[in-house]
């Protein structure tokens, strides 16, 4: 018995979705830092349903997307980390964590 | 007498050492320096005394001797002075009959002044060691001039001596004077030296020689071409131009009365006695040159000597300073002995410049007696009278007097009796078309003789008799010290006597007629001439009455007549007497026709190096400024546009890029989310 | 070891001991100061030997150092045959020799002279010392070339550093006038050893390949290329402008060196280089020469008259006794060896004496200069009252300067133009012009600077310091010396004289 594709993948798209629409709407910066963290569990769970998915037909690279997951889930704490600090020394020296405040890059 | 003669050298050596010790020394010696000058001088004198009895007692003179050269008696040689390649400059020195008779000339003179200049300068006198080293370095200068063996080591002493010139017309500096007379005489007679040494590189490069005795036996080689005579004979021309120039003759005279601006003693040795004398002796040392080439070279001589004369004769006339009297009178009379030298009277050239040098000095010397006396006042017509208070000086002054006007008995007499006798028998073969020519040198030579006696009974009369004209400064004149008085005496003795002196030759007794000594004494082989006892007595008696009848009618002009009637007379020739006054314009001439020219061609040169030769060099350079900063335009609005033109698109374009930049974070986000499905799009769609 | 080398340690020991003084600091002057003194000296030490044993010493007869002593050869550039070539004939021992008596003099003379960045100053001393030295006693062209632009630099900075108001200026032109003539000198140079196909710089094989050459209008170009180089550097007129400009702006030692050292490059160049390789040339060609050291002569006596500046006179008196050696430079260019030889001693007699009598000359002008602060004539005045050893000394050297016999200046101009009448005739007149208007404007001067009454802004002036009489007593004994005993000197440039005069006779063995 197993589960049809399509769930696992609906799952994984809508946390995406919603996941994007949280972070281009939200103006915190920790907030946007969350819903990336969402987008990227979002692509998590797609990576694992198709390793799941291709294990059957294919086992020498059985455990390939794991690996890829793994690494995103480093990199994606990294980032929070990084992000995270980036985050702390921007409201210290400007004393918000609004997005829509800081337009330096504006040329 | 032996032992004097080959040391020689010592004579030389002796103003050498006592310059150079009195120099060094200056500030312990001050006034004993002339101590030193004297002590020396004195040693030096017994020393040529020494030598010319030894030389004597040698006989008669260069018998064996090539053309116009007598053989040295002694002859010292240092070969390789210079050697200029296969040619070798030697440092020679010699002692024939004519030097021996210059040494004690030399040296005595020197030692009077030098005895007699200790009282002369005031105590106040701050160069005094000045004098006595620039006096004996002078000595050895005149010495060497006479002892040497070749013309190079003679233009050696001659400069030495022109230095010493220098330095003691200018000995008181401060004064515009001095200032102005030293580098007059010293660039004067530069011109002329240029002409010697323009002479003596002729004579180099027929001859390859410059001794004396190699150019004895060239010379008369070299004339047989006639191209080369020419050239020698131009040559011979202008080793006479140094000698114009040294002996102040016309046309480069001007230098001498300018150079009694000097202290007298030193005038008297200097531009009085010695150095002066010095173009004389070059002619007569130089005689196998003058004898060899073409006449015309002794006939320009001639002239030269008896126009000069003449000339300067007329001028004393009208001097009222009583050393420029004294130095017109030196003018006119080496204008006798080149005129001597000229006419074939080698030997009454020599005898005149020696009995000259004895009297003149003796005149100059009792002229700075009577000047240091009258507190330093030279000009005749202040003085008067002095004859009673200066007797010493008085009397030495006449024994000069009587000499300088030839008075029977006195050593000028037989010299110029001898100088005019010469000139008398001239008879020059170029000339033989037109008598009278060649008559003219003696005809001038004789007026000379008058206005000599005229001009100098002129200057005693002013200076010793009559009536004191400047009563204060008669009063305050006194008779000088004996320290002065002794060489005025010490001179005397020659200056009456030296005629006389050949008779005390050894060969005398040999020989009736002891005239004839001299011409033995003083002989040039080669030169030979004889006169009958008719010409020398019509001679005699035509100077003689000269002499006098210039005594009678000085003596008549300032004794007789009133200074109202000589002053009438005076205007009656008022022309004649404004041209002879002003010295017939020739230092105005000079002045304006090479003095001025030179400096304004030397600031026009100048000028021309500043601007044009200058001025090209900064042209080139500005040339390079310009190049460059065109090259810095085209760099600037050509290259550098094109390179500007490329920003500047880039900017374009930028300034509309540059909006998409907002700032915004999650625009950009937004951008990437429409990119990353544009992607997946386009790889749908072309896959 | 040391006498097979001497020539390398004469070079080279100012260079060392300028790379000692580049570790000293600043500061320590006084170390500075005797390290200078040490490095200019030791090579006059070491060229005192040179000239003690130079009769005892044989000739090289090696093709590449014919006549040379003390010779060293390392091979250098093998490609285009240049070598590292030593040797001194008798024109290079006696330039050699000025060149390492003067430069411990003006060293002595910048001492409390210079106060400001001595060490800078005193390194380019030496540096320079090292640059003259090397020009003396190099064979091979590329060598002397290398050693002709040391020179160059050291100069233009002692000249624009320590120089006086107008000091860039002057720099500026005698950088840009030596080194365009010494480009110019270069082509011709390379042109030659491109004609002749010889292989090698070597000056001595290089001459006998090139002095066979035809006088065509390359050679004659290359002839007249080398002479630029040297000319400028005589000066020759009408290259002359840099010079008085140069010395009115350089301090009193540079001053020195410029006119006792770097004005006998050229001519010793021209006696080493022009003159030797192209024979054929100069003597087509003697008269233009002659013209222009004869107009020289003249030219220079009277715009020295002219000048207000007592330094500037001083220069151009330079410009004029130069003038006599190019005289006696053509003059011996068509004269048969016998007299050519005369002209040439005098010649090189002048440059020699001319080395002893200009800087000291230059040296007396600075003692006015650094008592009353001005060098106009018109405001200097009774010395003689003020200062009289220093106005003595002045007095001296300006007779000297003018000619006076007795004095090492007179002979060599008396024998120049002895050897120079038999070539040009009555024209040796224009120069007896000169010599006449040079005694006058020396005569005219010392009236103006050192005669007449004291003046009193200048009182309580304080005379001659020990350091001038150090300074100015062996030139002065030297030009005494060699005045009245020219011998020693003419002796050691006999044999170099004779080779010279028969190649330039087109006489010899090529």
């Amino acid at each position: 018995m197993s589960l049809p594709i399509y769930f696992p993948l609906g799952l994984g798209a809508l946390l995406f979705g919603i996941g994007l629409w949280g972070a281009l709407t939200r103006t915190n910066a920790v907030r946007i830092l969350m819903f990336i963290e969402i987008m990227l569990n979002g692509v998590n769970l797609n990576l694992v349903t198709f390793n799941r998915y291709y294990w059957a037909q294919t086992p020498e690279s059985a455990s390939l997307a794991s690996i890829f997951t793994l690494f995103v889930m480093t990199v994606a704490a990294a980032e929070a980390a990084v992000g995270l600090a980036i985050i702390l020394s921007i409201s210290r020296t400007r004393g918000t964590v609004e997005v829509d405040k800081f337009t330096m890059l504006k040329g | 007498m032996e032992f004097f003669l080959d040391n020689f050298w010592v004579i030389a050596a002796l103003p050498l050492f006592a310059s150079a010790f009195i120099a060094m020394f200056a500030r312990s010696l001050r006034r004993n320096a002339w101590i030193v000058g004297a002590a020396s001088m004195g040693v030096a004198l017994l020393w040529s005394l020494a030598v010319l009895v030894a030389v004597a007692g040698h006989g008669e003179a260069g018998e064996a001797a090539a053309n116009y050269l007598t053989t040295p008696v002694r002859h010292l040689v240092w070969a390789d002075w210079a050697p200029f390649g296969p040619y070798r400059i030697s440092l020679g020195l010699m002692v024939d009959n004519l030097t021996a008779l210059m040494l004690v000339v030399v040296t005595l003179v020197s030692f009077a002044v030098q005895v007699y200049s200790q009282g002369y300068f005031e105590p106040s006198e701050r160069r005094f060691t000045r004098f006595y080293a620039a006096i004996n370095l002078f000595t050895l200068g005149m010495l060497g001039l006479v002892l040497a063996d070749n013309l190079f080591l003679l233009l050696i002493s001659w400069e030495i001596m022109g230095l010493c010139s220098y330095l003691l017309i200018g000995h008181w500096y401060e004064q515009e004077w001095p200032r102005y007379g030293q580098i007059k005489a010293f660039l004067t007679t530069r011109v002329g030296d240029i002409g010697l040494m323009l002479g003596i590189w002729m004579i180099f490069m027929v001859t390859r020689d410059l001794t004396w005795e190699g150019l004895a036996v060239k010379i008369p080689e070299a004339v047989q071409n006639p191209a080369t005579a020419a050239m020698l004979a131009l040559a011979a021309f202008f080793i006479f131009t140094g000698a114009i120039g040294k002996s102040a003759q016309f046309p480069l005279h001007v230098w001498l009365p300018d150079a009694m601006a000097g202290p007298t003693p030193g005038s008297a040795i200097i531009h009085a006695a010695t150095m002066v004398a010095a173009g004389v002796y070059l002619v007569a040392r130089s005689f196998m040159i003058f004898g060899n080439v073409p006449e015309w070279v002794l006939i320009t001589v001639a002239f030269v000597g008896s126009f000069t004369s003449l000339f300067a004769a007329s001028i004393a006339t009208l001097r009222h300073d009583i050393k420029e009297v004294l130095a017109y009178s030196t003018i006119s009379q080496l204008g006798y002995m080149i005129m001597a030298m000229g006419v074939g009277g080698w030997a009454a050239g020599n005898f005149h410049m020696v009995t000259h040098a004895f009297f003149k000095a003796l005149l100059f010397l009792a002229a700075g007696s009577v000047i240091a006396a009258h507190h330093h006042n030279q000009l005749l017509h202040k003085m008067g009278g002095l004859r009673k208070k200066m007797p010493v000086t008085f009397i030495t002054w006449m024994v000069g007097y009587l000499a300088l006007v030839g008075f029977p008995g006195f050593s000028g007499f037989f010299s110029k009796d001898e100088v005019l006798l010469a000139a008398y028998t001239w008879q020059p073969e170029a000339l033989a078309g037109v008598p009278w020519v060649a008559k003219l040198p003696f005809t001038m030579a004789l007026i000379t003789a008058f206005l000599t006696a005229y001009y100098m009974t002129r200057a005693t009369y002013l200076a010793f008799f009559g009536e004191p004209r400047d009563q204060e400064l008669y009063e305050h004149a006194h008779e000088s010290p004996k320290v002065m008085t002794i060489p005025l005496v010490l001179l005397a003795i020659p200056a009456a006597l030296s005629g006389w002196f050949w008779a005390a030759l050894p060969y005398h007794f040999t020989h009736a007629e002891w005239m004839k000594s001299l011409e033995h004494f003083l002989h040039l082989p080669g030169l030979e001439h004889s006169v009958a006892f008719a010409q020398e007595a019509t001679v005699t008696g035509m100077a003689t009455t000269a002499g006098l009848l210039g005594i009678f009618v000085g003596w008549y002009l300032y004794a007789k007549v009133k200074p109202e009637t000589r002053a009438a007379w005076i205007e009656a020739a008022k022309p004649l007497y404004t041209l002879i006054r002003n010295k017939y314009y020739v230092d105005e001439f000079y002045e304006m026709a090479i003095i001025r020219t030179t400096q304004a061609a030397a600031r026009m040169i100048a000028w021309f190096d500043d601007h044009v030769v200058d001025g090209l060099v900064n042209l080139v350079g500005d040339i390079g400024v310009w190049f460059a900063e065109a090259s810095a335009w085209f760099d600037r609005n050509v290259i550098d546009v094109l390179v500007v033109m490329w920003a500047d698109i880039s900017r374009a374009f930028g300034s509309v890029f540059r909006r998409l930049s907002t700032g915004y974070v999650q625009q950009y986000m937004v951008t990437f989310a429409a990119a990353v499905v544009a992607c997946v799009v386009l790889f749908q769609v072309f896959s | 070891m040391f006498m097979e080398h001497a020539l390398s340690w004469i070079v080279f020991t100012p260079l060392l001991f300028a790379l000692v003084m580049l570790f000293v600091p600043k500061t320590k002057e006084k170390v500075l100061w005797w390290l200078a003194g040490i490095g200019s000296t030791i090579p006059l030490l070491l060229v005192l030997p040179l000239l003690a044993n130079w009769y005892s010493t044989p000739a090289s007869t090696e093709p590449w150092a014919e006549g040379m002593k003390f010779v060293e050869r390392i091979l250098w550039i093998k490609e285009i045959g240049v070598h590292y070539t030593l040797g001194v004939d008798g024109f290079g021992i006696t330039m050699l020799a000025l060149s390492c008596l003067l430069f411990p003099l003006s060293v002595l003379a910048s001492y409390g002279y210079i106060k400001d960045r001595v060490k800078d100053y005193l390194i380019l001393m030496l540096i320079l010392m090292t640059g003259t030295n090397g020009v003396f006693v190099t064979l091979d062209f590329m060598l002397f070339y290398v050693f002709w632009e040391i020179v160059l630099l050291p100069m233009y900075f002692l000249i624009g550093i320590w120089g006086g108001p107008r000091r860039e200026y002057a720099a500026i032109k005698f950088f840009l006038y030596t080194l365009i003539g010494s480009v110019i000198m270069l082509v011709g140079a390379i042109y030659l050893y491109v004609r002749t196909g010889v292989g090698t710089f070597n000056m001595l094989e290089m001459a006998r390949a090139t002095s066979g050459l035809p006088v065509d209008t390359l050679t004659t170009f290359a002839f007249f290329a080398l002479l630029v180089g040297f000319a400028v550097k005589v000066p020759m007129f009408p290259l002359h402008t840099w010079l008085p400009d140069a010395h009115v702006e350089a301090p009193t030692p540079v001053s020195m060196l410029l006119a006792g050292i770097l004005l006998k490059l050229g001519s010793y160049a021209m006696v080493r280089i022009s003159h030797p390789w192209l024979p054929q040339v100069a003597q087509r060609y003697a008269g233009l020469l002659f013209f222009f050291g004869v107009v020289a002569v003249l030219y220079a006596a009277a715009a020295a008259m002219a000048q207000k500046d007592f330094k500037k006179q001083v220069a151009y008196s330079s410009v004029n006794h130069m003038g006599f050696f190019v005289m006696a430079l053509a003059a011996a260019s068509v004269l048969p060896p016998d007299l050519g030889q005369v002209a040439l001693a005098g010649g090189y007699f002048v440059t020699i004496a001319h080395g002893l009598i200009s800087p000291l000359f230059f040296f007396a002008v600075g003692m006015f200069y650094e008592r009353t602060h001005t060098r106009e004539l018109s405001k200097l005045g009774g010395m003689f009252l003020t200062v009289p050893v220093i106005s003595f000394m002045t007095a001296f050297v300006a007779f000297a300067n003018l000619g006076l016999p007795g004095l090492a200046g007179f002979i060599g101009e008396f024998i120049t133009l002895t050897g120079t009448y038999p070539a040009f005739g009555l024209w040796v007149l224009v120069a007896g012009v000169g010599m006449v208007l040079t005694a006058a404007w020396h005569l005219l001067t010392m009236r103006d600077v050192l005669l007449g009454p004291a003046k009193k802004e200048y009182e309580g002036l304080p005379d001659v310091t020990w350091k001038e009489k150090l300074v100015f007593a062996p030139l002065a004994v030297l030009i005494v010396l060699f005045g009245v005993w020219p011998a020693p000197v003419l002796n050691i440039l006999s044999q170099s004289i004779e080779t010279l005069s028969q190649v330039l006779a087109l006489i010899g063995g090529n």
